[in-house]
């Protein structure tokens, strides 16, 4: 089998318990170059828990994910992302006492783009920088910068690395209107462009509208899974496991909507 | 005159202990391991520095990059080997590890050199240089010039390499850090070394100015550990400004106090910093990192 047969991610049967909690179960995903996969679920639904056993952060307890074709649920987070797999966090945790260039710096020296030298560092930041929407920022110290920016931050850092594979994990989630359709065509530009993109966001209607398909989790497992229009039109499980009221209120509210910093779920692990 | 000797003698031994407490500062803003042989790695550079001068008649500030490479080494493989199996474990596991490993510094010392004290002198030991009505120990210029030497070289290392820049990310956020593609672990190793080489030569450049023996680390792992708090615990800027208020400190109760106070002096900052001000002069609160 050739790398362009084997889809860009592919995760197979991935299962991970809290003690009690199945938090991931026995969830299969695949995604494709040039492809956005939005995964959508209720708070605990095991959405950043999945991201992070994608990265490599968490060990899962069973299951197995390939990128092009090459085992990786084996290897350490850095390895992971030097092959060309980059995420963002739904909760960004950036380098404080560093300026936002020399954050973004980071992702180029180390991800799979290696560069050896930080004046080729600082131009493929500055390159990602400007993509976001963030080059005025620059020189700014990170802990100065708004939770919006941090967000558009942590993007750039990841796009600085070269993926092949972006994990977004809810990017929208505290960024204003504005910004967010911003990131939105940036995200579609990058699929089309070529990225595979798994794409996990609170803002429902977001993801109906740039996914070419979409995956439903609840309680860890995948209730549903197909374009869009398949999944919302399938009523009885979009109901039966996301509640009515789910449906109308967070389905149908507008993305400006988003509940900024408001998340009850913890991200990045222990 | 004496002014400016309290000067000199400040600057000098202020950026000795900048070097021994920024090394300090790197490992636990890195792996969150208080290195209680931090002073030992400083007594092995002074000894390298003794006999390579002895046995090669090379000068003493010659043997510094030898000795840095050395103990580079030397730490690169004790993290490897050891340290990496307590990162983590509670932090009272890197205290009894490291200070076992102290223990059998200083005996293996005491095996190899004896107990005896023992001091490097440059052939131009006694000269002074004699400016506007100042004279200055030579050595101790050559130290300043040293020290200066080696600050430097590592802020620049620290902003402008990959390595430093590696280092920097891991101690801010070491999962962001390897998410991004850094090897933490790698880097864990790495900084333990640099650290050792920074005590390497530091001991280097004490054992001109000192006499010493295979003890001399047991005091100088407290005043990193000073150094290192008084800049914010885990900070190496503070750190480097922590050892200049030190000195500047000891020199000063010495004149004011006497002689037998200059170990004391060190004690009661410590004392007196985790009281009032416990984030440092310029860093964080350390014991909130502090995991049992
Ligand atoms: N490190 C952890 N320890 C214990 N439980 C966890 C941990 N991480 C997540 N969980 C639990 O796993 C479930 C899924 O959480 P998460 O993946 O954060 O959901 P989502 O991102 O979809 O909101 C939740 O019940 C959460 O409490
Ligand atoms: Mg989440």
């Amino acid at each position: 089998m050739s790398a362009t047969v084997a889809p860009a991610l592919d995760v197979r049967g991935v299962v991970k318990g809290f003690g009690a909690v199945r938090a991931v179960d026995g969830v299969s995903l695949a995604v494709r170059s040039g492809e956005v996969l939005g995964v959508v679920g209720p708070n605990g639904a095991g959405k950043s828990t999945l991201v992070n056993i994608i990265s490599g952060l968490v060990k899962a307890d069973a299951g197995e994910i390939a990128y092009r074709g090459v085992p990786i649920h084996r290897l350490s987070p850095d390895e992971v992302a030097r092959l060309g797999v980059a995420r963002t966090f739904q909760i960004v945790k950036p380098l404080r006492d560093l300026s936002v260039i020399e954050n973004v710096m980071v992702g180029a020296l180390f991800g799979r783009r290696q560069c050896r030298s930080t004046r080729e560092a600082r131009r493929i930041a500055e390159e990602a920088l400007a993509q976001v929407q963030l080059g005025h920022r620059a020189e700014a110290e990170c802990r100065k910068i708004s939770t919006g920016e941090t967000k558009k931050l942590d993007l750039a850092r990841a796009l600085a690395m070269d993926p092949d594979v972006l994990l977004l994990d809810e990017p929208l989630a505290g960024v204003g209107a504005r910004e967010s359709q911003t990131l939105i065509e940036l995200i579609v530009g990058l699929a089309k462009s070529g990225k595979a993109i798994l794409l996990v966001e609170h803002v429902v209607r977001v993801v109906w509208t740039i996914s070419d398909r979409v995956a439903v989790l609840h309680h860890g497992a995948k209730i549903a899974e197909g374009p869009p229009k398949e999944v919302a039109a399938d009523d009885q499980v979009m109901a039966a496991y996301l509640g009515e009221r789910y449906i109308r209120e967070v389905l149908q509210r507008p993305a400006d909507d988003a509940e900024p910093g408001v998340s009850s779920d913890g991200d990045g692990g222990p | 005159m004496e002014s400016f000797q309290f000067v000199v003698n400040g600057l000098m031994l202020g950026g000795i202990y900048a070097i021994v407490g920024a090394g300090f500062a790197l490992v636990y803003g890195v792996m969150n391991v208080l290195n209680v042989a931090h002073g030992s790695f400083i007594m092995i550079g002074a000894y390298l520095t003794y006999w390579t001068v002895t046995l090669l008649g090379v000068d003493p500030f010659v043997t510094l990059p030898a000795s840095a490479v050395a103990l580079f080494a030397f730490g690169y493989l004790v993290q490897r080997t050891v340290i990496s199996r307590v990162l983590h474990a509670s932090i009272f596991m890197t205290f009894i590890l490291t200070f076992g490993l102290d223990m059998f510094l200083i005996n293996a010392g005491l095996v190899a050199w004896g107990g005896s004290y023992r001091a490097v002198r440059p052939s131009y030991a006694d000269d002074v240089l004699i400016m506007g009505g100042l004279t200055i120990p030579y050595v101790r210029l050559v130290v300043l010039v040293a020290v200066v030497a080696v600050i430097a070289l590592l802020l620049l290392f620290m902003s402008k390499t990959r390595l430093g820049i590696a280092i920097k990310a891991t101690a801010l956020e070491r999962e962001a850090a390897q998410l991004a593609g850094v090897d933490v672990k790698q880097i864990d190793a790495i900084t333990f070394g640099l650290s050792a080489a920074l005590a390497g030569v530091a001991g280097g450049l004490l054992a001109v100015v000192l006499p010493f023996g295979p003890f001399m680390g047991v005091p100088l792992t407290g005043k990193a550990f000073t150094v290192a708090v008084l800049g914010g615990l885990g900070s190496m800027t503070g750190a480097l400004y922590g050892g200049f208020v030190l000195a500047f400190a000891e020199i000063g109760g010495v004149i004011a106090l006497g002689g037998e106070w200059a170990d004391g002096i060190a004690f009661i900052i410590l004392l007196v910093v985790l009281v009032l001000r416990p984030r440092g002069l310029l860093g964080k609160e350390f014991f909130a990192e502090v995991k049992v």
